[in-house]
């Protein structure tokens, strides 16, 4: 008898197993189906009731025109993962004199091959950027064209948007001076060097040619913030705990369920106060994926067809 | 268990370690709820150790604690503190008590008897105080590292004059 | 480990013996290493060597605030990261003298419940493998999914949601699950089970689905056990494996599913009932085999029992708030200190805290249930052939990370 029960024993599973073989996998196919066990919403944090409301702990989404830019998500994070920093906005400017822009307008070589190293310091990202579309935008720099006259100097701007960054100091160092190294080998001579939290600035000189690049906080026009102080979050160390959310009084950081936030790079992880302010609609940061082989989407139909 | 019962339990038995062992009694710390610590010198501690097995039937360790007392503000002592928690597994009665038995011990000369022969499985936990702590048990069978790697060289990464790197400030 | 405790001394004397280590790098282990000695294929020393991924959580704890601990506290058990916070968060509770609402302790019960099947199928899952029974390792991941997404509705998170804090929960439970993942999951019971949902259509609202997730879960426990646990090749490559005496798991201080597996019933549900478990029917099973088996057997009834303890909860959850008035990121932790304990889904976790009375605590203590049934290797790991080694190390529920924190 007891070699029958065993013989049963062993036959249950099989016959319980041999159920599955004609149904649906468990899996997915990720991205091409969409994933249907998500919160529709993000967390968030009420903070005069002091609780927060049920939702996804994705990326952060951040109301620039609530933030007071106080830094209670930075110290708060500073325990957690450091993944908080608080940034302010800088634009990069290209100052030229009277006599260097009289030369700009000539196209003489000289100022030309300055600017153009400049810009091409500024657009020299690490080779994956062509992929990542957000990245590769915030860093495209502007025409050299417009040329706006303050004070009797003429300024270049060289970046579209703003570029969110600790010191002013950083950004000359991290944009500008790949430039100025190449510049020195054809002749060009380093000035005057002026560095700070709020500004900075190098001179370049040639002969008697005097550009220099500036490099200066902007007032980004939130009434509430007027150093333009805001936080930019590294999800190569976030650990989207949400105690951030929970910390900020004034209910400018929120959390949305977006949780595709891999790139090719740990410096394209850093996400800037206007990335930040972004919708995941807005933006799609994973970009398109690869396109289905003919067979891979002859499965795919084949799946929805027959179950 | 009502946790009227368990104090009551623990106010017993209090008692009577201090009517059996009187003066080797150091300090007794009975916070409801949160704590009930026994300190004995280092001397007696197996002594008190092998009684409350015997009589009291606290046969289950719990855990050990190594703490560094030397920078707890007002109270700065150079001691290091050794607690062992212990509950009972064989009387129904016990099972929610837990005991902390404790003793300190000088931080220059960090030397005390082992408890392994009382409570086997302390073997680990002693271990683990050992290299955290670098107090050195007399009697243990084998007192070797745990879980730091073999070219530690540093101090004993929990004492307080340890400073982990990159949090200097 | 005294040399004279080994009963198979006798064959260590004669036979030639053979030293090699077992991990970290075996995929059976993890992060975890055992200098193995054997005599032909038997297995006559088992030293276990933790620590690969040891990263200094007590060392840790002192730099940081009281809240800011609690998302790297999980991160040893991330399976099971709310039986780990649980203890933590019970300790400051109990030095700051607060008592969390009654809403927020059955959220907590309901969570730290989840985790302890999410994490016990984990186990049985992987169990199966190394039984050789990959069916099973299927089975339990693909189930294990909608109860992930249902700590993901609460907490937020699929796996670390630092949902518990001193003084309640951070959120309440949503009022409705997503119409799409009401829809995928009344899909996939029609599918599994073979029958639709009883009433019709599967409910939106939280309570309802959530109960609607504990029938299935049930229907589904009752199908592993002729797939798994009744079946004779598990029967015979477990039981008799790995013996602990009933006297030797209470003096060797193991806890959990080890320590009942051995036939001593010990819960800290039961026995220092914490939050809502005082109002909560349920039983502790025990199994008196001592052995894998029973081990195995054990883990299976908690699932059981935590789907009880789920659908209670549920039931009998009140309205209200969920957490105190404080502040969400700074409290001020008086001086003092207190061992709590609470249990996690591998055994009584135990944490020892004492606070100076600053910001930060002066020192914090993790007993973890893994570290605690580590002792118990080489106990079990001696006179056994070496293809026992993988059953008898899963059944210990053994978690190398929550071993070294």
């Amino acid at each position: 008898m007891s070699i029958l029960r065993d013989a049963k024993r062993t036959l249950m599973p099989i016959y319980a197993g041999l159920k599955h073989v004609f149904l649906k996998p468990y899996t997915i196919k990720w991205p091409y189906e969409n994933i249907p066990n998500l919160p529709d919403e993000g967390y968030r944090f009420d903070p005069k009731a002091g609780i927060g409301y049920p939702g996804s702990k994705g990326r952060h989404l951040l109301y620039m025109e609530k933030c007071t830019g106080c830094g209670s998500c930075d110290l708060t994070c500073q325990n957690i993962a450091e993944a908080i920093t608080m940034t302010y906005g800088f634009d990069v400017v290209t100052v030229l004199d009277e006599k260097c822009y009289e030369y700009f307008k000539e196209f003489r070589p000289e100022i030309v091959e300055a600017l153009d190293a400049i810009l091409s310091s500024f657009s020299a990202e690490p080779s994956c950027i062509q992929y990542n579309s957000l990245s590769s935008f915030f860093w495209t720099p502007t025409d050299v064209k417009q040329i706006i006259k303050v004070d009797g100097r003429y300024e270049i701007k060289l970046n579209l948007e703003p570029i969110f960054d600790v010191r002013a100091v950083e950004v000359l160092y991290q944009k500008v001076y790949p430039g100025v190294k190449k510049l020195k080998v054809t002749g060009w001579e380093l000035g005057k060097l002026e560095a700070a939290t709020e500004s900075a600035s190098v001179e370049l000189s040639k002969q008697d040619l005097t550009v220099s690049v500036l490099v200066r906080k902007i007032d980004m026009g939130y009434k509430q913030n007027r150093r333009s102080f805001f936080p930019s979050v590294d999800y190569g160390r976030c650990v989207m705990c949400g105690f951030c959310v929970d910390a900020c009084p004034f209910q400018a950081l929120e959390m949305t369920n977006e949780f595709e936030l891999s790139a090719l790079s740990r410096r394209e992880l850093i996400y800037t106060p206007s990335m930040l302010a972004k919708r995941p609609e807005e933006f799609n940061i994973t970009g398109v994926p690869p396109e289905l082989n003919v067979i891979e989407r002859a499965r795919m139909v084949f799946r929805r067809l027959v179950w | 268990m009502s946790l009227s019962d368990v104090g009551e339990i623990l106010a017993r038995l209090i008692e009577d370690l201090k009517k059996k062992f009187g003066d080797k009694i150091l300090e007794v710390n009975v916070e409801p709820k949160k704590i009930t610590k026994v300190l004995v010198a280092p001397e007696c501690i197996k002594e008190v150790a092998e009684y409350l097995k015997s009589e009291w039937a606290l046969d289950y360790i719990k855990g050990v604690t190594g703490i560094d007392l030397s920078r707890l503000p007002n109270m700065a002592q150079e001691v290091l503190e050794v607690i062992y928690h212990v509950g009972s597994l064989s009387s129904e009665a016990l099972k929610a008590v837990t005991l902390s038995l404790s003793t300190k011990i000088s931080i220059s000369d960090p030397v005390m008897p082992s408890l392994t022969s009382v409570w086997k499985g302390a073997e680990m936990h002693e271990r683990e105080v050992y290299e955290m702590l670098g107090v050195n048990f007399k009697g243990h069978p084998d007192l070797r590292r745990l879980l730091l790697p073999e070219f530690w060289s540093d101090k004993p990464p929990l004492r307080k004059d340890y400073v982990a790197p990159g949090r200097e400030r | 480990m005294a040399k004279e405790e080994f009963k198979s001394l006798e064959v260590y004397e004669t036979g030639p013996t053979l030293t090699f280590s077992m991990g970290p790098q075996h995929p059976g282990t993890g992060h975890f290493r055992m200098v193995i000695t054997v005599v032909g294929d038997m297995v006559v020393r088992c030293d276990p060597d933790p620590g690969f991924v040891h990263r200094g959580e007590e060392k840790m704890c002192e730099y940081k605030t009281w809240i800011t601990n609690i998302p790297h506290l999980e991160r040893p058990a991330i399976l099971d990261s709310a039986g780990m916070t649980y203890p933590y968060v019970l300790a400051v509770e109990k030095l700051m003298d607060i008592e969390p609402p009654e809403r927020a302790k059955y959220l907590r019960v309901i969570m730290a419940e989840l985790q302890r099947i999410c994490s016990h199928l984990y186990w049985l899952g992987l169990m199966g493998v190394f039984a050789g029974h990959a069916t099973m390792y299927m089975w339990c991941f693909g189930d294990r999914e909608y109860l992930v997404d249902l700590t993901q509705l609460i907490g937020g998170q699929r796996i670390t949601h630092s949902y518990f804090v001193p003084g309640g929960v951070r959120n309440d439970a949503p009022p409705k699950v997503p119409r799409e993942l009401v829809k995928d999951f009344s899909r996939y019971y029609r599918m599994i089970l073979g029958k639709d949902y009883p009433g019709g259509e599967m409910p939106e609202d939280f309570r309802k689905y959530v109960l609607a997730v504990c029938d299935f879960f049930d229907a589904r426990l009752d199908e592993y056990y002729p797939m798994l646990l009744d079946s004779p090749i598990f029967i015979y490559r477990t039981k008799g494996i790995g013996i602990l005496k009933r006297e030797d798991a209470i003096s060797l201080g193991v806890v959990g599913p080890v320590l009942r597996g051995s036939g001593v019933k010990s819960d800290t549900r039961i026995d220092e009932p914490y939050d809502a478990y005082p109002y909560i029917k349920f039983n502790v099973p025990t199994m008196d085999g001592c052995d894998s088996y029973s081990r195995m057997m054990v883990g299976y009834y908690e699932m059981k029992e935590s789907v009880k303890i789920i659908r209670q909860a549920v039931e009998q959850m009140p309205e209200g708030p969920v957490k105190l008035k404080q502040h969400p990121v700074t409290i001020k932790v008086p001086a003092g200190e207190v061992f709590a304990s609470a249990e996690a889904a591998r055994g009584q976790c135990s944490f020892y805290i004492r606070s100076d009375g600053t910001d930060k605590p002066y020192r914090v203590k993790i007993c973890s249930p893994s570290f605690r049934n580590l002792i118990a290797m080489p106990y079990l790991i001696r006179d056994v052939r070496i293809a026992d080694i993988p059953i008898i190390y899963w059944s210990l529920n053994y978690w190398p990370v929550e071993c070294d924190r």
